[in-house]
Parts: structure tokens; C-alpha cells; sequence
């Protein structure tokens, strides 16, 4: 019974996978009203429907583990299946109806972490409602407009209009996104989420935003650019995403570094990278959205991996700060490579293809002559490097800091498959990314009526300003890395063994078994004497919200003063209005 | 010898099973009865739809109107007739089937119920006013019993307020009606709409703001809206059902039903009625936000509601009004799963206040999951039936680009999710739940699953009852019409 409910979740998760693979034609679902939801399967969309095929059971596997868990599954299969009628829906209502059912069965999941406190899932659910309800009011003045509901480009509108419908859906995209300041919910939400799940929040459910910020590019007839004209090479109104989105990842990334608390930091570190992706579609040239939806793809993989590899370790550890955990590498082989592939893929260097999406995305905005934003982004980028090193540091070298992380071993199975799946996908990525960019990417492009970018053969990325063999790079990092290793075991024997984890050079006294001793877990501390980084990381918009709620609070209670018990009150009340309606109307004689 | 079925049987029938209750407390059919009489009321109602469809019912009384009485059924009607007796019939079922106390399974609720249903039914059929002023009253002193039915201090207390609130709106509608009757010489109300222009404008206004003021008590609209929190906190959950369910939307039914026949034009109180909607809503989502015992929370969160509906109806136009009425039969449905739910809740927790319902999902997970369906259907989030309502109610005001209504419904929207999620979270709190009442069979839950079902129904595929509702909509807007039916066909 038992495997017979986990193999039934696990074909659910599937879905995505069969919908993909086996969708033919069009379905239409009438409404009421002449309201009709439309649902067929375009590249674009296609495009993110292949990153949930491939996430879903991914995801879907480490849940499996432990006691089974009906309500999970099916609120799983619900998000599931939201997610799906939001990228097949033609028409607005039903992006609509798949964005909520994706919002409240991610919540209900939400709440199923006894880590999730009152103002994490109320962030949650409340800033994403907002978005929703955002959205609602775009579609409602889109269908003013047009007096349809299926998503094209409308043409004939005025600068106002086209401005209220950016603004509307603009603002509901960001927010979902997790853009700066709009990005409260996320740390908190995937912090606090059932481990596993964090994964999908940030791989899969935050590409969503993406999906819904390049549809709305295709709602105007020229893009971004025919809204107020070019700025250098780009448009005028993808300035303002673009930077956006670069300040959001450059503030992302510093915060992720001073975080305590790996998940955490992958959560600022996911708002960080879906920052650049927004930059990119700010610059909405073929270049940028490429590697726009490059870097989805990559994200999606690497988040995977990491918070699935992370999963494990706090399984397995029950610790999820740095400061409690360390010396992994030998008790943890497997989530080490994963953590370590994860992060070199997120930090873009080669050979794996986080370098191949991000060097798009650099050439599209020397493309555009946007070279301010390629220096934010750069800094960003570079800084993105520190956290990577803390994430790759903290839980598997230095020393141990907790019994939990003495003993631990090596992650179960469901943990394991998908990281070595993503693990492999991710190298074959890098050796491969001309594929990517014809089969996966070019499509959209043409699909968005733009130019391919196409790539000479497979094993090659080629721009205008350049390209690479990613079968050269991957085959002379993969021969470094195995002389390195081979020197290394072979050496390994005459090399003096440490002694011990303490056995360290000090000029001082040589630290005990009681010292706490962990270089990982401070870094960042330092960052906050850096004058601009210092003043990011004391300032947050928490302060904001909570006054919000408290002003609202605030209000509730004075406005529920006027309910009170006493049916004198009510009475005389009624009387009094009806004695000043009529005076009024007497005097003014209407 | 055939019957001859009449909508005089929706008023006649639960009077007449009334006044044979000591038969059926001998027969022990007291549930039963009440059960069936109102399912058997609703299978009548649905036999009507192709009848309605091309042309309202007349029912004469005596002699033909204007001078004698008669029922009006028309698909407005006969919506709102047929929605009173689902709801009976849910809390009916509800109390047979669940642990309810003595005092709901006794004679009293049982004659006080069907009264009830009665006497709202003979609200919205009625096509005269004076008749319509006697079945208010009928309704009123049911409901007024109906809160003291417990018997202990905090219901007497919401029943003496309820009858001194409810006397008041009486009071105010029974001037109205006088003032009309004197300067018209009609009490028949199609006669009523014809004179009511004839009326000079100040005397106009005198008995609108009267019959408003009074109707607004009694339909629970802001400011006139202050007892309502009171009295729902001291009846039963299952009786507040009803209230919320049935009760203000009969009233709301009249106050629009008076609105669109005695003025040509409805626009005059357009600003007025969609004004009062809004702030209605408004203040009751914002006030909800504070509120710690979860009747009060879902008597705040039923004014909002209220408020909404007012709002889509003020607008008058064809697609608002059908939305309205939407809303109108999803909200009853809501608020029948929310209130039995509290029931239930009240009886395994023996308080519903928020910090006593605690983990509330690992004890009841059925009810705690119902909660978050109905939660979802009253804020309107797909795929349930609110959405659908609310949809159509948004896409009125689109259509005639009017959008500060919708940015308003929104923000509202935005505020209730505030709160309902509140108690969504509370109730999967992690801490284990104390409970010190009874669990509760699982039959109790028939009605509530049913009820689930429908919200997921309708959902899904409105245009079940699209036509129904755009007939209704066209019958609650048709004055014509209405005077066409009454007045052009004399015998």
C-alpha cells in the first residue's frame, strides 16, 4: 500500500513530463459570459514547461522518503497541475486560474514545515495574493482595452494605456520574481519551506515571474522598445527593468554572503541570479532574452541541486548553520560534488554552462552599450564568488562544530539519484551548449519573432563578440582535474597526514576539541565596514512591512470601535443619519 | 384528483408542517420532515425553471392585483426561493446527521426554521407591500427566537438585541409603507413602481431614505451594521448559518427589488448604493483582521460580502447584477460550510477561539481542510465557485470601464486574505491540539462535502447556471416587464 501511494506520486510527477511529450492540439474549456480558457502548447511556454518536466521528479524523489504523506502528494500534484494550465493557457483567465492554484497549493505545502512561523507563511501568501490580484487588475483593463481575454499583442494603444497595463502586470511579474524591494516574502518563505520543497520554490515556481515577464514583452507589438523610444542601443523602458534587476543582484548577493544559515543564503542567492535574468529581459534583444532563458535553465538545475544536496545535509545533520556544521567531505562524497558543481555553475565560470548563459547575457548589454549595468553586474557577479566559496566551505571542509555533523553520513538514495541526474546534466550542458542554444533556445526565439542565435555546432556557443568549444574547455578541465587527482593519490601516501583537524599552524595556543573553530562562518562579517555594502546589510524593508501591518492593524482597531454592544448606540445612530440626510436635502433643496 | 402545484406551496407547505408538529415529535419524524420538506421545496423549485423562463408566474390571491394580492415568481425569485431551500435543507441535514444539542433537534427550532424559510421565501415572491412588511415580520420574530434558543446568558442577550435592532428597521420600513400608501393609494407594488413618479420629489426622498435605512439595518449594510457581530457571537453556529445564508439575502433581494422598480431610473441611487457597498465591505474586511473568536471573524467577513454584493448590484448593470447574484449563491454556500463547520469545531474544541484552535489539523483534518476550501471560495481564488462569481462581477465593471469598484474589491480581497489565512495557519500550527469535547461522526460531514462539491461545480463550469443567472439578472433589472406582467394582463 505503502509503495503502491509513492510509485502513484511519483507518475504524477511525471505530468509535466507526459503533457510535454504527448500534447496534441488545442483544448478549449468555455466559462460563462463568452469567457472561453484556451489551452495549447507554444515554444515558449514549451520551453518552461520542459524545466518543470525536468524538476518535478526530481523534486518528487526525496519526498518519497520517510513516512508517506497523502496531503503533500496531492497538494504537489495540485501545484503541478496549476503550473501546467498556467503555461498552456492561451488566454488570460486561465494564466490566471493556473497562478492561483500554483499560489495556494505552494502555500498549503508551505505550512506542512513546522519550521513555518505566522509572518513567513503570511508574507508568503499575502505578497503573492498581491501579485495575483495585480494581475487581475492588468487582465481587467487588457480586456477594457480590447474586450478579449486571449494574450496577443494589442496594438493602437496610447502611452497611458500601454503604461497602466506595464505597471499593473510589471509590478505583479516583480513581485513574483522576489525584485527588490518586493522580495520579503522569499528568504523567509524558502527558509522556512519543507527542505525539499525550497528546491522547487526557487528552481521552477520563481521561473514562473520569468515566463510572465517575457509574455508580457510579447503583449506590445515592438516590445519594451516601442514604449519610449531607444536609450543607447536598448529601450528606453528595459533601462529601468535592467537596473532593477541589477540592483536586486548586486543587494542579493551581499546579503546572501552575511547570511548564517544555508538555505537562506541560496535564497538570496536565487533572488541574486533571477535578478540577472530580469536584466537580460530588460534588454530584450534576441542576445539578452537567449541568454535570459539560458540562465533559467541553468538556475533551475543548479538550485536543484543545491537545495536537494542541502536537503540532505540538514537530514542528515539536522543543522542547517555553518556555524554547526563542517568537515563533510569525507562522510558526504556525493553531496560534495553536487554542492560543488552547483556552485560553480552558479557562480558562471567554465567550464559548465553558468558561464555560457551569463557571458550571453554580458554581450547582449555590450550589444546594447549599457556598459554602467555591465559593470553592476559584473560586481555582483564577482561577488557572487564569496558565497559560493562560504557554501562549499562552511558544511564540508574546516572542522566539524556539532556531534551531529561527527557522525553524519552520506545522504539516502532519493537525495543521491537527482543530484547525480543534475550533476550530469549540468556537465553535458557545458560540453554542449551550441545544443541548448539550437534545440532549447532558438525555437522561443523564433516563436517571440526574433533572430536565432544559432550556434555552428553543437559543442560551440558563437556571438558576434565571440564564442567558445565547450568540448575543448570541458576536455582540458577534465584532464586537469584528473592529473591534479592522480598526483594527488599518488603523492597522497608521502604527504604527512594532519594529525588532527587542530593540527594547524597558530602562532598562539593550539586550539582543543572544545574550541569553535570554523572559518566559514563568519565571512561576510567583514563586509559590513565597506561603506555602501555596510549600509546595505543594516537596511531591510522588514521594517516597512511591519509598519504596514501595524498601521492596518492600527486602523482595524479604531474602525472596530464603532462595533460596539450597545443597541442604543445603533439606534440612535440610524435616527441621527436619517435626521442629517433629510436636513441636508432640505437645505440644499435637491 | 391531480395536484396542482403553486408557488403558494413554498409558504404554505412549511406553514402547514408547522402546525402539525406534535404529530410528527409523536411520529419521531421531526429531522425527516424538516429534511424533506425542504428538499421536496427545492426539487419543486427546479421544476419551475422551463415555466419561468418564458414568462413569470403570477399567482393570484382572492382577486387579481392591483387590488388583491398575489406571488410573483420570476427566475429571480425562483433563483433566490430555490437557494432558501438548499440552505434548509443543508442545516436541516446537518442537524439530523451531526450530534446537535436538544435544543436545535426540538419542536421550537423545527417550527422556527421552517418559519424562517417560509417567511423568506413569501419576501421574495410577494408582489405586494404590505405583504411583504407581514412576512419581514414573520422572519423577524423566527429569527429573534431563534438566537434565544439556547437559552443561557449570551443568547438571550443577542436575542433582545435582535429584537430591539430589528424592531427599529420594522418600524422604519412600516412608516415607508404608510407614507407610500398615502400618497399612492396602492399597496400593490407593480401599481406602486407606476405611481411612485407621480410622488412629489421630496416625499420621494422621505420614503427612500426611510425604506432604506430600514432595509439597510436588516441587510446588514454599514453604518446600519453594528449589531450584526453581536448576534451572530451569541446564536448557534447553525442557526447564524441560516442568518447569514438566507436572512440577508432576502433582505438584500428586497432592498434591490424595491430600488429597481419604484425608480425609472436606477442610476438616481447609483452613487448612494455602490458608496454604501464599499465602504461596507471595507470597513468589515478591515475590522475582521483583529477579530480573535471565529464567529465574529466570519460575521465580519459575511458584512464584507455583503457589502460586495451591494456593490455589483448598485452598478445595475446586466453583467454586475448577474454576478451578484452569483456571489450571492456562492456566498450562502460558503458561509453554510463555514458556520456548520464552526459548529463542529465549537463542539470538539468547546471554544473557536483563535488561540484554543491550535493544530486544529491534526484533530479534525476533514473540517480544518473544509475550512480552507470554503477560505479559498470566499476570497475567490480558482478553481472554486467564488472565483467565477467574482469574475463576473469584475468584468461587469470592466466592460463599462468604470475601475475604482475593482481596485476596491481587490484591496478588499487582499484584506480577507489577510485574515482567513491567519486562521489557516493557526489551525496547521505545528503544536498538538487540545481538545476536551467530542469527536463528531463522520455522517455530520455528509452536508458539508456536498456543499464542497457544489462550490468545486461551480467552479469549474459555471455555465451550468449562467442562463439562469443572466434570466435573473434580466428579471431584477425589468421593471418593464414587471409592470407588463402585473399591471398589462388584466383579467
Amino acid at each position: 500500500m505503502n509503495l503502491i501511494v509513492k510509485l502513484l506520486f511519483l507518475a504524477l510527477s511525471l505530468t509535466p513530463a507526459m503533457t510535454l511529450l504527448t500534447w496534441d492540439g488545442g483544448v478549449a474549456w468555455p466559462l460563462f459570459g463568452g469567457i472561453t480558457l484556451l489551452f495549447d502548447l507554444n515554444p515558449v511556454p514549451g520551453f518552461f514547461l520542459l524545466l518543470l518536466a525536468l524538476g518535478a521528479p526530481l523534486v518528487a524523489l526525496p519526498m518519497l522518503r520517510g513516512p508517506r504523506d497523502e496531503p503533500a502528494y496531492a497538494l504537489y500534484a495540485l501545484l503541478l497541475l496549476g503550473m501546467q494550465l498556467l503555461l498552456l493557457a492561451g488566454d488570460f483567465i486561465g494564466f490566471f486560474v493556473g497562478w492561483e492554484i500554483m499560489t495556494w497549493s505552494s502555500y498549503l505545502l508551505l505550512l506542512r514545515s513546522p519550521r513555518t512561523n505566522l509572518e513567513g507563511a503570511q508574507s508568503y501568501i499575502l505578497f503573492n495574493l498581491a501579485s495575483a490580484f495585480l494581475l487581475l487588475a492588468g487582465m481587467l483593463v487588457f480586456y477594457s482595452f480590447t474586450g478579449d481575454f486571449r494574450i496577443h499583442a494589442v496594438t493602437g494603444l496610447n502611452t497611458l494605456q500601454q503604461l497602466s497595463l506595464l505597471t499593473l502586470f510589471g509590478l505583479a511579474f516583480l513581485i513574483k520574481v522576489g525584485a527588490l524591494p518586493l522580495h520579503l516574502w522569499v528568504p523567509r518563505s524558502y527558509d522556512q519551506a519543507p527542505d525539499v520543497f525550497s528546491a522547487f520554490l526557487s528552481a521552477l515556481m520563481s521561473k514562473m515571474g520569468i515566463y510572465a515577464l517575457i509574455l508580457l514583452l510579447t503583449l506590445f507589438p515592438e516590445g519594451l522598445a516601442g514604449l519610449f523610444g531607444q536609450f543607447l542601443k536598448g529601450p528606453a523602458a528595459g533601462y529601468v527593468l535592467a537596473w532593477i534587476g541589477v540592483i536586486t543582484s548586486i543587494v542579493a548577493t551581499f546579503k546572501a554572503i552575511s547570511q548564517e544559515d544555508m538555505k537562506r543564503l541560496l535564497a538570496y542567492s536565487s533572488i541574486a541570479q533571477v535578478g540577472y535574468i530580469v536584466t537580460a529581459i530588460g534588454v530584450g534583444s534576441s542576445l539578452a532574452i537567449g541568454g535570459a532563458l539560458f540562465h533559467s535553465l541553468v538556475h533551475t538545475l543548479v538550485k536543484l541541486l543545491l537545495f536537494i544536496a542541502i536537503a540532505g545535509i540538514v537530514l542528515q545533520t539536522g543543522h542547517r548553520r555553518f556555524i554547526d556544521l563542517g568537515q563533510l567531505i569525507g562522510r558526504m562524497p556525493i553531496s560534495f560534488f553536487g554542492v560543488l558543481i552547483g556552485i560553480i555553475g552558479l557562480a558562471g565560470m567554465p567550464p559548465l554552462p553558468g558561464f555560457a548563459s551569463k557571458y550571453l547575457i554580458y554581450v547582449s548589454l555590450l550589444e546594447a552599450h549599457w556598459l554602467l549595468l555591465l559593470a553592476a553586474m559584473i560586481l555582483s557577479s564577482t561577488a557572487a564568488f564569496v558565497y559560493c566559496y562560504k557554501l562549499i566551505y562552511g558544511p564540508f571542509l574546516g572542522h566539524a562544530n556539532s556531534p551531529e555533523a561527527r557522525v553524519a553520513t552520506e545522504a539516502p538514495w532519493q537525495y543521491l539519484v537527482p543530484q547525480i541526474v543534475l550533476m550530469g546534466l549540468l556537465v553535458a550542458l557545458g560540453i554542449f551548449p551550441g545544443w541548448a542554444i539550437e534545440i532549447l533556445i532558438d525555437p522561443v526565439l523564433t516563436a517571440l519573432g526574433m533572430t536565432p542565435i544559432g550556434a555552428p555546432a553543437w559543442g560551440q556557443l558563437a556571438t558576434a563578440y565571440g564564442g567558445y568549444d565547450g568540448v575543448v574547455l570541458m576536455s582540458v578541465f577534465a584532464t586537469v582535474f584528473v592529473l591534479v587527482t592522480a598526483i594527488f593519490f599518488l603523492l597522497r601516501g608521502r604527504m604527512r597526514q594532519a594529525g588532527s583537524p587542530y593540527d594547524l599552524s597558530y602562532a598562539g595556543e593550539v586550539p582543543t576539541a572544545e574550541t569553535p573553530l570554523h572559518y566559514g562562518a563568519g565571512l561576510g562579517r567583514e563586509l559590513r565596514r565597506i561603506p555602501l555594502v555596510g549600509w546595505i546589510l543594516s537596511h531591510s524593508t522588514q521594517g516597512f512591512y511591519a509598519g504596514l501591518v501595524r498601521q492596518t492593524q492600527a486602523a482595524a482597531g479604531l474602525l472596530s470601535g464603532l462595533y460596539s454592544g450597545n443597541p442604543q448606540t445603533w439606534i440612535l445612530l440610524a435616527v441621527l443619519i436619517l435626521a442629517a440626510t433629510l436636513t441636508v436635502q432640505t437645505l440644499t433643496g435637491a | 384528483m391531480t395536484l396542482h402545484f403553486t408557488p403558494v406551496w413554498f409558504i404554505a407547505v412549511p406553514l402547514l408542517l408547522a402546525f402539525l408538529s406534535p404529530l410528527w415529535v409523536r411520529l419521531r419524524l421531526l429531522m425527516p420532515i424538516l429534511l424533506g420538506a425542504h428538499v421536496a421545496l427545492f426539487a419543486l423549485a427546479l421544476s419551475w425553471i422551463p415555466t419561468v423562463r418564458v414568462a413569470p408566474l403570477l399567482e393570484t390571491i382572492v382577486i387579481a392585483p392591483p387590488l388583491g394580492i398575489h406571488l410573483h415568481l420570476d427566475a429571480v425569485s425562483l433563483l433566490l426561493v430555490a437557494l432558501f431551500n438548499v440552505a434548509g435543507a443543508v442545516v436541516s441535514a446537518f442537524l439530523w446527521l451531526s450530534h446537535a444539542e436538544p435544543h436545535l433537534r426540538g419542536r421550537p427550532a423545527f417550527i422556527l426554521i421552517l418559519l424562517l424559510i417560509a417567511g423568506s421565501s413569501g419576501m421574495v415572491l410577494t408582489g405586494d407591500i404590505f405583504n411583504l412588511y407581514v412576512f419581514l415580520e414573520i422572519v423577524g420574530v423566527s429569527a429573534y427566537a431563534l438566537t434565544a434558543l439556547r437559552r443561557d446568558k449570551q443568547a438571550l442577550e443577542a436575542g433582545l438585541k435582535y429584537l430591539i435592532v430589528g424592531s427599529v428597521a420594522a418600524i422604519f420600513i412600516l412608516f415607508a409603507i404608510v407614507l407610500l400608501y398615502l400618497q399612492t393609494g396602492q399597496l400593490n407594488l407593480a401599481a406602486l413602481a407606476r405611481d411612485f413618479g407621480h410622488i412629489p420629489a421630496p416625499m420621494q426622498a422621505l420614503i427612500g431614505l426611510l425604506m432604506l435605512i430600514g432595509l439597510a439595518i436588516k441587510a446588514e449594510l454599514f453604518p446600519f451594521n453594528f449589531w450584526v457581530p453581536d448576534i451572530y457571537r451569541g446564536a448557534d453556529p447553525e442557526i447564524t448559518a441560516l442568518f447569514s445564508g438566507v436572512l440577508v439575502k432576502a433582505f438584500l433581494f428586497v432592498l434591490f427589488h424595491l430600488v429597481f422598480l419604484l425608480l425609472a431610473d436606477p442610476a438616481v441611487a447609483r452613487t448612494w448604493l455602490m458608496a454604501l457597498g464599499a465602504t461596507t465591505m471595507l470597513v468589515a474586511e478591515a475590522v475582521a483582521l483583529r477579530q480573535q473568536d471565529l464567529r465574529r471573524m466570519l460575521a465580519y467577513s459575511s458584512l464584507g460580502q455583503v457589502g460586495l454584493i451591494t456593490l455589483a448590484l448598485g452598478f445595475a448593470s446586466e453583467a454586475t447584477t448577474a454576478g451578484a447574484l452569483f456571489h450571492m449563491v456562492n456566498h450562502t454556500l460558503i458561509k453554510l460550510l463555514l458556520f456548520l463547520l464552526t459548529a463542529l469545531m465549537l463542539r470538539r474544541f468547546l471554544s473557536v477561539r483563535l488561540a484554543d484552535l491550535q493544530g486544529l489539523g491534526r484533530a479534525m483534518p476533514l473540517a480544518a481542510g473544509l475550512f480552507v476550501l470554503g477560505a479559498l471560495a470566499v476570497l475567490g481564488l480558482p478553481p472554486l465557485s467564488g472565483f467565477a462569481s467574482k469574475l463576473w462581477i469584475l468584468k461587469g465593471f470592466a466592460e463599462a470601464q468604470v475601475f475604482w469598484p475593482i481596485a476596491l474589491i481587490l484591496l478588499a480581497a487582499l484584506l480577507e486574505a489577510g485574515y482567513y489565512f491567519r486562521w489557516i495557519k493557526v489551525f496547521y500550527a505545528p503544536e498538538p491540539p487540545v481538545t476536551a469535547g467530542q469527536a463528531e461522526g463522520d455522517w455530520a460531514y455528509t452536508p458539508l462535502l456536498l456543499i464542497a462539491g457544489l462550490l468545486l461545480l461551480l467552479g469549474v463550469a459555471p455555465f451550468l447556471l449562467e442562463d439562469w443567472f443572466v434570466q435573473a439578472a434580466k428579471a431584477l433589472l425589468g421593471r418593464g416587464a414587471f409592470l407588463e406582467s402585473v399591471l398589462g394582463v388584466q383579467p
